[in-house]
């Protein structure tokens, strides 16, 4: 870690003084929703009520911001939003051959056979290889010596295929995507939202056997944040084609907090 | 005095063919090319089988597969035993019994009664015990087999040529049904049990039986098809008879040997490609073998697959060796071979 940035961290400790068991929450991107400022040009503590803590800072995250949210978290509780948007990143625009597989613990969760099938062994191997970075955070975040450390849930695939078409053409990463397999932003395929939602429960579990191996938590995100088919709300869908909106992050991070003081 | 010899080709005498200007190319004497150009080619067998696909592929061959990794899949680790490196994901094929079952299996003519094997989460598929990505639950396994045999026999039906490389007469078979298994139950996978399990060492009778049995049935597929067989040169890792591994292994190859001539002979547009003579006859260079006499070195694959290749029509140059590439020779035929869970 540069020395910048550890200045930036002491600095940010002696602003405002952190109770015994205060909660600090960073992450990558769809930590913008559960403390509203988290792009900052310099790490900067974030204070969020309630003995609850952000940790803003320049994105992309590197090393010194994650080593940084372990030394604003020492002694206290450390949330870690990492991640989110893998499943979003190789899957929101459907592939080519089509492809399902079937869930051991929700057999009855939506199947097209006419698809080439995959073992969910497979599935779950792929989604595994994400964990390497998360080990890598966590050994980072660690370093700082939090009381406790939980990673969090990330929001659930949006629904409205209408939002993720105007969304998508404002996000160069995904529509090169689309562009490179041979879709433009008005004829761009999505995968169906029911596989988006399998693709997106894999990587929570991916994320929640690596917070385990790591010696952390897992909180998954909030039921209510979800409809009646595991998709997120309508309501909390930010205008981008991944992300959910700061209603969503209020209601998340009351959930988040909640969680981890019970389980301290 | 004129005798039957006197005009016969330099081939037929051991002093001119063999004793000196060998080539392996003189052994196939057919004046049809063994592969045409726009063939689609399937290959099933020992593991020996596996190594002509990528000599093959480089030579302009359409290499025909009907069950292949996903392609945004292809960063997890690939398929252990096999099982990715044959038209379709049905890993080694040993014995021509085997072969016959898997196209019943196929076409919905033979359901063996132990078809799946649950251990530690798991649902194992008995006739390829050795896959990375097993089924989960029962009706996983059932979907994932199902789209497998469906593969096995869209691969049978759209390919103009069958390339089988016939590799072991010995067998471990269900004592309910005779349904055979590629490794012993109890290797890689399930429990043996000496009242379920029973050992086969099939007679030159049963294999010619079965073979001739699998290319009537895959012509039922595809009237068409063609078929090159050829025998492994890879002895036995272990044999589950009396007699000695050396033994066993030439009981085996000659009987394998016999079953290829009989089916040659007997079925029209089945050819058979001497790999097992080029590698392991008495001209053949030492390092053909590695030193433990059983590994099949890269020299003698480049051998086999040059008289091959010579033998096609193509438009490429006869084949340079094909590069070292992960899975070929010592690979496939010492670690992914369920064959050698036996030394295990």
């Amino acid at each position: 870690m540069d020395a910048h940035a550890t200045a930036g961290v002491e600095t940010v400790l002696n602003r405002t003084p952190m109770a015994p068991g205060s909660i600090v929450i960073g992450g990558h991107s769809h930590v913008t929703a559960l403390i509203a400022r988290a792009n900052n040009a310099a790490l900067e503590q974030v204070y969020l009520g309630d003995n609850v803590f952000g940790l803003a800072g320049p994105f992309p995250r590197d090393e010194a911001y994650w080593r940084g949210l372990g030394e604003l978290g020492r002694g206290h509780i450390v949330l870690v939003c990492y991640g989110g948007n893998e499943h979003n990143a190789h899957f929101l625009c459907a592939v080519e051959p089509p492809f399902d597989f079937m869930m051991a613990d929700e057999p009855d969760a939506p199947l097209d056979t006419s698809c080439q099938v995959l073992p969910e062994a497979l599935i779950d191997e792929w989604f595994a290889l994400f964990g390497a970075g998360l080990r890598e955070v966590m050994a980072w975040v660690m370093a700082g010596e939090p009381q406790h450390v939980f990673v969090l849930g990330t929001p659930a695939p949006k629904r409205d295929e209408a939002h993720l078409r105007q969304a998508i053409a404002r996000e160069p990463s995904l529509m090169q995507k689309a562009e490179a397999m041979g879709m433009s932003a008005e004829a761009v395929r999505f995968t169906p939202a029911y596989l988006r939602r399998k693709l997106w429960k894999k990587l929570q579990q991916a994320y929640a056997d690596t917070a385990q191996a790591c010696g952390a938590g897992f909180i998954p995100v909030p039921p209510t944040s979800l409809d009646a088919d595991g998709l997120l709300l309508a309501q909390l869908q930010a205008p981008d084609a991944t992300h959910a909106n700061l209603k969503y992050g209020a209601m998340a991070r009351a959930h988040f907090v909640a969680a981890a003081r019970a389980a301290r | 005095m004129t005798h039957p010899y006197r005009a016969a080709p330099d081939r037929a005498f051991w002093s001119r063919a063999v004793a000196r200007d060998f080539a392996a190319r003189d052994l196939v004497t057919r004046d049809v090319p063994l592969l045409r150009a726009e063939d689609r080619v399937i290959s099933a067998g020992s593991c020996f089988a596996a190594n002509l696909v990528p000599y093959l592929e480089r030579a302009g061959f359409k290499y025909l597969r009907t069950e292949t990794p996903h392609p945004e899949f292809v960063w997890a680790p690939p398929e252990a035993m096999s099982y990715d490196k044959f038209s379709a994901a049905y890993g080694n094929i040993y014995t021509p019994r085997q072969a016959l079952q898997l196209l019943h299996r196929a076409m919905d003519a033979f359901h063996p009664r132990e078809d799946r094997w649950i251990e530690a989460g798991a649902v194992i598929d008995p006739f390829r015990p050795g896959l990375r990505y097993k089924a989960r639950t029962e009706r996983e396994f059932a979907l994932l087999t199902a789209q497998h045999l469906a593969a096995v026999a869209r691969a049978f039906r759209e390919a103009d040529v069958l390339v089988f490389t016939l590799g072991l007469t010995e067998a471990w078979a269900s004592a309910d049904d005779g349904a055979v298994f590629p490794a012993c139950p109890g290797t890689l996978a399930g429990a043996f049990d000496p009242k379920r399990h029973v050992f086969r060492n099939f007679s030159a009778q049963e294999t010619t039986d079965d073979l001739l049995a699998f290319i009537e049935t895959a012509r039922v597929l595809n009237p068409a098809l063609r078929v090159i067989l050829t025998v492994s040169p890879v002895p036995l890792v272990a044999t589950a008879t009396d007699a000695h591994v050396l033994a066993a292994t030439t009981y085996s190859k000659s009987v394998l040997r016999v079953a290829a001539h009989e089916a040659a002979a007997r079925l029209k547009n089945v050819v058979y490609f001497p790999s097992y003579e080029i590698v392991a006859g008495p001209q053949a260079p030492w390092d053909y073998f590695e030193a433990d006499r059983r590994t099949v070195s890269k020299a003698a694959i480049d051998a086999v697959m040059e008289a091959f290749l010579a033998a096609c029509e193509t438009s490429e140059a006869p084949s340079a060796p094909a590069p070292p590439r992960t899975g070929l020779s010592a690979s496939i035929v010492d670690f992914e071979c369920e064959e050698a869970a036996a030394e295990s």
